[in-house]
């Protein structure tokens, strides 16, 4: 249309929603103006068309009510009228229902910690991917993820191919286990096994971890849930190197995010098992953390000191401990956020709270770096002057409790729960060291393992398990997982005559006494068909 | 209140024999809307009586917060659209049509037939909604508030749909007829 007035202003003149003057004027223009002319009679034309009526004639009320129930609103007038209130509050309901479902859930979540630390940690996932590179102390390390197929290979056809390995100088030892899984090693495989079924979780050949004993010894440093292993190798002198690998144990994939000698090597978990932490003790180089969550690397900057303890909070948050300083890095972007000379050096630190736990003059201590405030922690020894504890006689289990001898009692502060536990044994490893000790998930058990017994005790209870039980494992608060080689008759058994892959998964429960094979790889038992497990 | 919403409760109070006062409000206005949906006379009349028999079962159904003819015609679209899924319907036939109030010529009449039967055509041509809201617009009265209610759309989303159909329905038109092409045919 050239004129000044578009079809949508003839739709108005024909609608009659112009004003008096806007009709006048577009009147006077419509004497002359043919195209707005004709414009308003193909509108009309439409109009005619949509408006005319189509029907004429009777309405065939008598057809329609012999179609319907006349009596449906007399006799259940009541029900109806019930029917008829509810109907209109849908409406309502259906903001009522997402509404009181949502507090629901919020009430179930926030009920629960662990559900809503999972819920939290999840969504912070997302929020934050990425985010750790954000800062000039932190870079993020490209890494590859290798798939060797190696949980492929599983059951029998597992079996046969431990047997074609052989056992090597050292039987079977659990290197993880909890309630759901086990896992263990030789020299030439780490196993898994898990809701009735074995799997190859590593060739360790392939990866050069085979070492048992020698000048150089492989590490296994399973994180506390048993979802990642870090394997690395041991080697007494300085320059030896080898690839230090992240291994998922379920799938079996694995990063190299490393290497180095785990000599020179401090190392940590996070409590929940998301984040470890590595770095070198002697060269100067760079804080190396690993997300499973992500599996993304970071490599951290070292603020130029000698490393000998590193430690990780379940938020990522770095500390570490170098002669005479501990450090607290920021858990997002790792500049030093605290540093403090200490007289001490602690067993662990806790990068939340800015805490140190150390044994000093017989005592556990916990020291509040930022308050400057000391909170004296287990034995006190000031009135047994006579008896000092041996410093060297102290280890942290498990990545989490630390186990120490005082006297006639072993001390053991469990340092994700900050409690306390003191037993008195009857009966200590041979060699007096006590850092053969086991302690049980809940912190009230511990065993040790000698060639043919295993020795456990508690605060009210002890017991020997006789046998040729070698490098147990506990499975749960009160369960020890070992593993049983059928052909395993004692020290004098020769090696070539055992059958690595013969084998049965057995627990024994402390408190109960009762010992069950929850596994046999050679015949099913019936105390697995029993169970459900296969 | 209307007389529509005093009607309902009535009937549902028990007075169910008022049920035929709304079919007689209504039964015209559906079925010239089913017709203009392009169905076959008979079959529309046969889905109109479906509507009213649907109307009074679900009844109690019916929210006082709408207006009654805006629920009539939510649930008219919703059986037309059941049937035409369901079962085979007839489309109008040529010539379909009953609106001739002036005396015409012969020539009057064939060219009057022919104009529309192509704005028949046309609006055939258009998606099933966007025809309903033109009827329900320009033949059923209805504001474009109460279209918008029974499409869940707002009003001025249906208002520029409205506009634009109509302004392209005449464009068409415009060019067929003031083209030359109509006596070319």
């Amino acid at each position: 249309m050239k004129c000044k007035y578009d079809e949508f202003f003839i739709q108005k003149y024909n609608d009659g929603d112009l004003s008096i003057e806007e009709k006048s004027e577009f009147e006077k223009h419509l004497s002359y103006c043919t195209e707005c002319s004709n414009g308003i009679s193909d509108d009309k034309a439409l109009l005619s068309y949509l408006a005319e009526d189509k029907v004429t004639g009777e309405v065939p009320v008598t057809s329609i009510v012999s179609r319907i129930d006349l009596d449906k609103y007399k006799v259940n007038s009541r029900e109806y009228k019930i029917k008829h209130f509810i109907s209109r509050l849908k409406p309502s309901l259906k903001i009522a229902v997402p509404v009181i479902a949502f507090s629901l859930i919020f009430i179930v979540i926030a009920s629960n910690p662990l559900l809503s630390k999972y819920l939290v940690d999840g969504a912070a996932n997302l929020l934050n991917k990425g985010e750790r590179v954000e800062s000039q102390f932190v870079e993020e390390i490209g890494i590859e993820e290798v798939d060797n197929k190696t949980v492929e290979l599983k059951d029998d056809n597992l079996v046969q191919k431990l047997n074609e390995y052989g056992m090597g100088v050292s039987p079977w030892e659990v290197s993880y286990a909890d309630k759901d899984k086990v896992f263990f090693k030789n020299y030439a495989s780490l196993v898994g096994y898990k809701d009735g079924h074995i799997y190859r979780v590593a060739d360790l050949k392939a990866l050069k971890a085979d070492h048992v004993q020698g000048s150089v010894v492989s590490e296994f440093k399973f994180s506390p849930n048993g979802s990642h292993v870090a394997i690395g190798n041991f080697n007494a002198e300085d320059e030896y190197k080898s690839s230090i690998y992240m291994l998922n144990t379920d799938t079996g994939k694995y990063f190299i995010v490393g290497d180095g000698n785990y000599a020179n090597i401090t190392d940590s978990w996070s409590f929940d098992g998301r984040y470890y932490v590595f770095a070198d003790k002697n060269a100067i180089s760079g804080i190396r953390l690993f997300d499973t969550h992500m599996d993304k690397l970071y490599e951290i900057t070292n603020p130029g000191v000698s490393i000998e303890k590193i430690f990780v909070t379940d938020e990522g948050g770095i500390s570490f401990y170098t002669s005479g300083d501990v450090y607290f890095l920021s858990a997002k972007t790792y500049d030093v956020k605290k540093k403090s000379s200490v007289d001490f050096e602690p067993l662990f630190l806790e990068g939340k709270s800015k805490t140190a736990i150390t044994l000093k003059d017989g005592n556990i201590e916990k020291h509040y770096i930022e308050k400057d405030k000391i909170e004296v922690k287990g034995f006190d020894l000031h009135e047994q002057k006579s008896v000092s504890t041996d410093e060297n006689n102290v280890y942290i289990d498990n990545n989490r409790f630390v186990v120490f001898k005082v006297s006639d009692d072993i001390g053991i502060y469990d340092l994700k729960e900050n409690s306390f536990t003191s037993l008195s044994p009857s009966k200590l490893p041979q060699d007096g060291f006590i850092s053969s000790l086991r302690v049980s998930p809940d912190g009230e058990w511990v065993f040790f393992n000698e060639w043919s017994s295993i020795n456990y005790f508690g605060k009210n209870d002890k017991g020997v398990l006789e046998g040729n039980y070698v490098y147990p494992s506990w499975m749960s608060d009160s369960k020890i997982v070992f593993i049983n080689l059928c052909s395993w008759q004692g020290l004098e058994t020769t090696v070539g005559d055992i059958m690595a892959g013969e084998f049965e998964i057995v627990t024994y429960d402390v408190i109960s006494k009762e010992k069950s094979v929850i596994f046999n790889s050679v015949n099913k038992t019936d105390m697995q068909k029993m169970d459900g497990i296969d | 209140m209307d007389t529509d919403k005093i009607l309902v409760k009535q009937i549902l109070n028990g007075k169910t024999e008022l049920f035929t006062e709304l079919v007689n409000r209504y039964y015209s206005k559906i079925t010239s809307f089913i017709i203009k949906m392009n169905v076959n006379r008979e079959d529309a009349k046969d889905i109109s009586q479906d509507i009213f028999v649907k109307i009074y079962n679900n009844l109690y159904k019916y929210d006082e917060r709408w207006q009654f003819s805006t629920w009539i015609f939510k649930v008219a679209i919703n059986t037309l659209r059941d049937s035409k899924i369901k079962r085979f319907i007839r489309t109008q036939e040529l010539g379909d049509y009953s609106a001739e109030s002036k005396i015409l010529s012969p020539e009057e009449h064939i060219e009057n037939l022919y104009q529309r039967e192509f704005i028949k055509k046309m609006f055939e041509s258009l998606d099933d909604d966007l025809k309903a809201m033109l009827i329900l617009k320009y033949y059923n009265e209805l504001s474009f508030k109460e279209i918008g209610d029974i499409f869940k759309k707002s009003p001025e989303s249906v208002k520029m749909k409205v506009i634009r159909a109509r302004k392209k329905l005449c464009k068409t038109y415009g060019k067929k007829f003031e083209g030359g092409e109509f006596y070319e045919m």
